[in-house]
């Protein structure tokens, strides 16, 4: 059982990276527009977190430190910096969205209107970062959000023709009447959904707050190799779930409700509790991924005690920096900002950002007087470095065609 | 890169092996960054410069940044401590035991003058919340 259990942290990370606020409407949203046509987005995204995951919870449990203090040694104090600036910036941006996302999810089982429930969601994050453990945290919503599976379930019971969809998702096309620079722009937010830097500052600093070592490199396979590869199978179905059921009909998924029903239609009440529970499961792990992330890349640059192993008190900076994080995010998030809107940016911004995270890692993946005998392979080299040029293309091609489709409207 | 020449003191490469690397105090505990170098220049031309302190914190760091961005770090740093000209934290060098992928200092991080930021979080703010000493079970 421990064993079973010891995958959680991978699985965790995967549904807050995979399967948050943002993701689920993405990824329905881009089912409903382009059918399976940019599945290929999500996999190269899965094989891209895989391989970075790896790397980093493998550095993590030889050196016992987490990324983004060894980016602050690789890249010094200023370059350091302006990376954590950004960052941050994507992690808290992301963070706001999560809270109201765990709000919205609970106003589609309440009917009350989820502003009022923005408060409550955001005390409840901070409540379980202050006093409980981090194994406990990681299992529970770790399998929590297994409920998600349910996704796939209705794809199956939805009884599409399987050729098509495989079709389909083989041979992507441009859909008649869609410009190339939004469907482009889309294939970028699927991949970015995929490979968050958070993620890695989660999955990593897990790895250090649960003691890995060297022995423990098959767990860290394990968990990159189950965990992230889930993540992608739950994106997939949600595409796939509103492919069959919006796309023929020419239908947007623009909210949350939306995202459930295709399942609802395949599973009926029984389907759209399992999914509610995963929404909340999800957003709720999302949001603890997010806050503690905030204050791990800032003790981790500083040099600051971070992590729950010790109390509290014993890191005062560290649980200040998540209280403030989490606190942010519920004023902002009544704001009535739109949470949906928040990650698609927070996620697109992400793939800009993400090179200047991932090299040092690739660095010091490579380097025998930190490494030892763990040093990446030539296989995992190869991939490694094919992964840094299409990181490098998409950052650069971010921007200008953010700018140029008005954000994929 | 670094050898050890008997009567001098180890050499080492203080960019290279000291700055950025985390401090680590005898407890196990994390007590800052290094954020700057202290050296002493001697009066021998011939002579290399010695190592006589490690700087950590918001002052050391803004220092060493420099620019514009150094230059907003110093003045936030100057608003929030209370002594307005006092010098950045320092670890002198004596109480190094070990210069690897970490730096380990041989005093307890409540005795370092490199946690004065971290010790006034914990007693203004974060001690006032209820459970602040009590590790998650």
């Amino acid at each position: 059982m421990k064993k079973l259990l010891g995958v959680t942290l991978g699985i965790l990370t995967a549904m807050g990276g995979f399967v948050d606020i943002g993701d689920l409407v993405a990824n329905s949203a881009t089912g409903a527009r382009y059918g399976m046509s940019l599945a290929w987005a999500v996999v190269l995204g899965v094989v891209g977190i895989v391989v970075y995951a790896e790397m980093s919870g493998r550095v993590a449990s030889v050196t016992k430190r987490a990324t983004f203090d060894l980016v602050r040694e690789r890249l010094g104090a200023r370059a350091g910096l302006l990376n954590l600036g950004a960052s941050f910036f994507i992690t808290m941006l992301t963070l706001i969205a999560e809270v109201a996302g765990v709000a919205l999810s609970v106003q589609l089982v309440t009917d009350v209107n989820y502003l009022l429930w923005i408060p409550l969601a955001g005390f409840a994050v901070w409540l379980v970062i202050w006093r409980v453990k981090f194994e406990t945290l990681e299992t529970t919503f770790g399998l929590l959000g297994l409920a998600m599976i349910v996704v796939v379930v209705a794809v199956v019971q939805l009884d599409p023709s399987w050729t098509q969809l495989w079709h389909h998702a083989t041979h992507p096309s441009v859909p008649s009447g869609e410009g190339h620079p939004t469907y482009f722009y889309y294939a970028i937010a699927l991949f970015g959904a995929a490979m968050t830097p958070y993620e890695v500052f989660f999955f990593s600093s897990g790895a250090v707050e649960e003691k890995w070592t060297r022995s423990d490199l098959m767990l860290n396979k394990a968990n990159v190799y189950l965990g992230f590869p889930l993540g992608g199978l739950l994106s997939l179905g949600l595409m796939a779930s509103a492919a069959l059921v919006f796309h023929p009909l020419g239908v947007g998924v623009e909210n949350l409700s939306q995202v459930a029903l295709p399942t609802s239609v395949a599973l009926g009440k029984i389907g759209l509790a399992f999914i509610i529970v995963g929404f909340v499961a999800c957003t709720f792990g999302a949001a603890l991924e997010t806050a503690l992330s905030c204050g791990y890349t800032m003790s981790q640059y500083f040099g600051w005690q971070w992590g729950k192993l010790v109390a509290p008190r014993d890191a005062s900076r560290f649980h200040l920096v998540a209280l403030l994080s989490v606190f942010v995010a519920i004023v902002v998030g009544l704001t009535a900002i739109d949470p949906i809107k928040v990650t698609e940016y927070s996620i697109v911004l992400s793939a800009a950002a993400l090179p200047l995270t991932y090299f040092p890692i690739l660095v010091i993946a490579n380097d025998r007087t930190y490494m030892g005998e763990e040093v990446n392979g030539p296989v995992q080299n190869t991939i490694a470095s094919i992964y840094m040029v299409i990181l490098t293309v998409v950052a650069l091609a971010t921007v200008p065609l953010m700018i140029a489709t008005k954000a994929g409207s | 890169m670094s050898a050890t020449v008997p009567g001098e003191g180890r050499r080492i490469w203080a960019v290279l092996e000291l700055l950025d690397r985390q401090l680590i105090a005898r407890d196990g505990r994390l007590a800052g960054k290094v954020d700057d170098v202290e050296f002493d220049l001697s009066d021998d031309p011939d002579a290399l410069p010695h190592v006589t302190g490690l700087l950590s914190g918001m002052g050391a760091l803004a220092n060493h940044i420099g620019g514009s961005i150094g230059h907003a770090l110093a003045a936030a740093e100057r608003r929030l401590s209370a002594d307005r000209d006092r010098h950045p934290s320092r670890v002198d060098i004596a109480l190094v035991t070990d210069i690897a992928s970490g730096i380990e200092v041989d005093a307890d991080r409540d005795d370092l003058d490199t946690c004065r930021a971290e010790h006034w979080t914990r007693d203004v703010i974060i001690d006032k919340i209820p459970g602040a000493g009590h590790v998650a079970q």
